[in-house]
């Protein structure tokens, strides 16, 4: 459902183009580790604001970590680690880059 | 109880003209504040500066001690560890309020991580404050292969910048030399402009800066209207930092050291638990075996008994008639001179030194925010967040502290939650001496089943209350600083002064406790209170009726339940049970006071009660079971 919602919104060129491997719109849950992304959104204004302070904020291009069953995604931006839990990242809408 | 912990600021004052106390301080005397993010080594310059040990937490968000000494005629003033100026916590109110008083601010950043860290610098320029930058960790950026332009980072932030190497003691008298010309830096055009447009302002202003940034407790303070600009103002301020990095950064290699790869395999559950099994043994080996046996066998039965309380006793009992009720309360058996002591030195202190020198080495070395995320999938499934480690670990040190400590969780809900499992499960480590003990002797299997049943307890009451509870908790976000070698500096530092701090609160509630065991003993109340509750020791607990003792005892301090406990000759099977009951049993007096404080009377009185009906419940229905 997540992804459904996600996916619909977002796409910025044109209607209905396949997604590439780059552009793919996702919520950060459903990142792999070692997939590289740009962070699109994120919901909750509190997190987005700590976010913005960490250097992960909306428009920031980071590299999935670590990511822990059923757990927090650890997100890399330059030497900067930061650990998100998984509801959380449901929460933030991502693009593949 | 933990006076000092209260808000520094609240002892500074509201007035920025600090030379008008006239308190000895010289009138061209400076405010200097030390400003720096979690782990960038804040607590080593403030003790360069000051000579004075500062408590120094390496886990984001746990410490709101405030220290301050002195720097020649100048006041040094430290602020706990911030990603930003506002006041979304406590640690960033405590710190927000401390640098509004700031003549100067000195701005410790760490070298690795300068995207993190000049967020926060270039928030305290476009405040105006005149400032000094400590590059510090230049020596590990160097070994990381990072290359920084300090003289361009210096033009642009236009502030001295000094690179330092703290630990290592290099650049500091550089730095002592660049806080005199410390100044304000380059505002941040737009941003200026923005408190022009809004304010009237010609010039930068803490306050009205925090004002725009939608501060309303600022801006009510400086009489202004609160402006809901964070977001612009901070995705700006964020863009400025990563232009300026770009300039004087250049990143030779990507990481993959050892240390990162090590901190990887600490949150990642097939490693992880590896680790963190590892690393309760070792605490096991550390505070059950080595400490609360062989240290405490001399400390306590060799030396506390065996010296100390039969000279004691004959001193008093020389000048004193020992049929005299004072004689009873000075060195009888629950004697301010013998017990009290005796627990409180021989048996507490040595387990206290080993749980926070464990404590500290773990907060130190950067373990403890990757045990947050490790173990975050499991606490959400109680309605917390991985954070929630933190007071569960310091209730296996004290509970009192433990409840004080939940305030660092994101919502009521949360700290509720965190409350109640506290009260209810997590034993404090003064018991957990006791408990370890008697589990020692009785053997692996016991301590497995009385760890097996706790932590089924403790799932269960969380997991019924995360579903009970309305409203939503939050969710992890945790900056994974880097791991490194523990200082021991730091640990000892550290571990010295909570220990202080535990006895200094430990100590009068011990003595209290005391007399007041001692007159009921003398009035004959103690074996009123026992025959009153016999039934429910004897009949449905099955222990003997002297165990009414250590539960009322419980209530005076949570120990001398367990503690009471150790001298009774029990079977096994009855030791088990009466163990979970005391654990389960209501906190001590310090951690209900807590409690009252905390949560108000209401809450505390469900939590209270709730203790006492769990805890007398299930332990008689293990006893119903067992034996």
């Amino acid at each position: 459902m997540q992804m459904v919602r996600s996916c619909s919104r977002l796409t910025v060129d044109g209607p209905r183009r396949d997604p590439p491997r780059g552009g793919t719109t996702m919520t950060l849950d459903m990142v792999r580790r070692g997939d590289r992304v740009r962070i699109l959104h994120i919901d909750d204004p509190q997190v987005r604001f700590q976010a913005i302070r960490f250097g992960i904020g909306e428009g920031a291009d980071v590299r999935c970590a670590e990511k822990l069953p059923a757990g927090p995604i650890v997100l890399r931006r330059g030497r900067q680690e930061i650990a998100i839990g998984r509801n959380i990242a449901r929460s933030i809408r991502v693009e593949a880059i | 109880m933990h006076g000092h912990h209260g808000h520094g600021a609240v002892a500074f004052g509201h007035k920025h003209h600090h030379g008008a106390a006239g308190q000895g301080v010289h009138p061209a005397a400076k405010r200097i504040v030390l400003v720096g993010n979690p782990n960038t080594g804040k607590s080593v310059f403030f003790n360069a500066l000051t000579g004075i040990y500062v408590d120094v937490s390496n886990f984001p968000g746990t410490t709101v001690d405030v220290a301050q000494g002195r720097w020649g005629d100048d006041l040094v003033v430290d602020t706990p560890g911030i990603y930003g100026v506002a006041s979304f916590n406590d640690e960033e109110r405590v710190a927000r309020d401390i640098i509004l008083q700031a003549d100067l601010v000195v701005n410790i950043v760490d070298a690795v991580h300068l995207e993190r860290d000049l967020f926060l610098t270039q928030q305290l320029i476009d405040m105006g404050l005149p400032m000094v930058v400590a590059l510090n960790m230049m020596d590990e950026a160097e070994a990381q292969g990072l290359k920084i332009d300090v003289r361009l980072l210096e033009e642009s932030l236009g502030v001295p910048v000094v690179p330092t190497a703290a630990v290592l003691g290099r650049g500091m008298a550089e730095l002592k030399a660049a806080i005199p010309h410390a100044r304000p830096g380059r505002v941040d055009p737009t941003i200026m402009a923005k408190l022009k447009e809004w304010y009237g302002a010609s010039r930068p202003s803490p306050e009205l800066l925090l004002a725009a940034e939608g501060d309303a407790e600022v801006a009510a303070r400086a009489g202004v209207a609160p402006m809901g600009a964070r977001e612009e103002l901070y995705i700006h301020r964020r863009q400025r930092v990563n232009d300026l990095i770009a300039r004087v950064v250049v990143d030779t290699r990507d990481g993959g050291g050892l240390a990162e790869r090590l901190g990887r395999w600490m949150v990642q559950p097939i490693t992880g638990i590896p680790i963190l099994a590892g690393v309760l043994v070792a605490l096991y080996y550390l505070i059950g075996f080595l400490v609360a046996q062989q240290v405490v066998g001399f400390t306590e039965k060799s030396f506390m008994k065996g010296v100390y309380e039969p000279f004691i006793k004959g001193l008093i009992e020389q000048i004193i008639d020992p049929s005299t009720p004072l004689a009873t309360v000075l060195v009888g058996e629950f004697g301010l001179l013998t017990m009290t002591i005796t627990y409180l030195f021989g048996l507490l202190l040595p387990l206290v030194i080993g749980f926070y020198l464990a404590l500290a080495v773990m907060e130190d070395s950067g373990y403890l925010p990757r045990l947050a995320t490790l173990v975050d999938r499991a606490l959400t499934g109680l309605g917390l967040n991985g954070r929630a480690i933190v007071p569960m670990i310091l209730g296996l040190g004290c509970v009192t502290m433990a409840t004080m400590t939940t305030r660092i969780l994101g919502s009521q809900r949360e700290r509720r939650i965190a409350v109640a499992l506290l009260g209810l499960t997590i034993p404090c480590s003064a018991q957990l001496a006791v408990i370890t003990a008697m589990l020692a002797s009785l053997g692996p299997g016991f301590a497995a089943a009385y760890a097996a049943i706790i932590v089924t307890i403790l799932v269960v009451v969380g997991t019924l209350l995360n579903q009970i509870l309305p409203g939503k908790s939050t969710g992890l976000l945790i900056d994974l600083p880097p791991l490194r070698i523990p200082r021991v500096g730091n640990v000892v530092r550290k571990t010295i002064s909570k220990v202080q701090m535990f006895l200094s609160d430990a100590g009068p509630l011990f003595a209290v406790g005391s007399v007041l065991l001692s007159v009921l003993q003398i009035s004959g109340w103690l074996e009123g209170i026992q025959t009153l509750l016999a039934p429910l020791t004897v009949g449905w607990l099955q222990l003997p009726k002297e165990a009414a003792t250590a539960f009322v005892m419980g209530f005076v301090r949570r120990d001398y339940g367990a503690a009471g406990l150790l001298s009774m000759d029990l079977t096994s099977m009855q030791t088990l049970v009466a163990l979970v009951t005391v654990t389960l049993f209501v906190p001590c007096i310090a951690s209900v006071m807590m409690l009252f404080k905390e949560r108000g009377w209401k809450e505390a009185v469900v939590v209270w009660v709730g203790c006492l009906v769990v805890a007398f419940g299930l332990g008689g229905l293990i006893s119903q079971i067992l034996i």
